[in-house]
């Protein structure tokens, strides 16, 4: 299982920039952050959602062979 | 003359029965031997029919998995696709434009939901649940 950290995410624009960066100094202690664009962000989600899907589907091969390789359990007991 | 040729016609006859009853005791050893191999094939043929019987069930157990494992494979694609539909729908930039709070909320349950939905999904117990229960489970999209 993964243990993931959580990242604070600041939308920014023009109307709160000021507010953002006074917040911003106060909470982490400089005024220096790395921003990404509003496309790269949807990029960076895709990716992830890219990256889930892979699991999820490696997830349900894992439990197709452990299903497949089981013991029929009906055959068992009419045996 | 007469005794011999009686003497002979006895002796044929003796030998005649005596064939007779070699050929009945070799046919009821060869219907015995005849019996016992029937027997033989009809447990062979019930072995067989029952093999069958199994491989066809095999069959049709891993042809039912298989439309499981599919459907699962195309299930796990739900969350990408809808994830491109929301941002096709919405234009991002302007909303965050507009209401940068908002969005930053929005956002912010999205990702948390996303590491809780990661966690999730590599948790081996629930792996292990969807095994024994013999269903899977895609409800975290």
């Amino acid at each position: 299982m993964v243990q993931l950290n959580d990242v604070k995410i600041y939308v920014v624009s023009a109307s709160n920039y000021e507010e953002f960066k006074k917040e911003f100094e106060a909470k982490n202690g400089a005024d220096a952050y790395i921003a990404i664009s509003v496309k790269d962000y949807e990029n960076l989600s895709l990716n992830f959602a890219e990256l889930r899907r892979y699991i999820e589907q490696q997830k349900q091969i894992i439990i197709y062979y452990e299903e497949a390789l089981a013991p029929d359990e009906k055959s068992e007991t009419e045996q | 003359m007469f005794s011999s040729i009686r003497i002979a016609i006895v002796l044929t006859l003796l030998a005649a029965a005596g064939g007779g009853f070699l050929y009945v005791k070799k046919l009821q050893s060869d219907l015995e031997t005849a019996r016992a191999n029937v027997a033989k094939m009809e447990v062979a043929v019930q072995t067989s029919e029952a093999s069958l019987a199994l491989e066809r069930a095999e069959s049709k157990r891993l042809n039912e998995l298989n439309l499981q494992l599919g459907d699962d494979l195309r299930k796990a694609e739900q969350y990408g696709d809808e994830l491109r539909n929301t941002l096709q729908k919405h234009n991002l930039t302007h909303l965050a434009n507009k209401k940068p709070g908002l969005i930053e909320k929005r956002m912010q349950n999205a990702t948390n939901k996303l590491w809780d939905d990661l966690a999730d999904i590599t948790n081996p117990d629930r792996v292990q649940q969807s095994v024994d229960s013999g269903t899977t489970d895609t409800s975290s999209n």
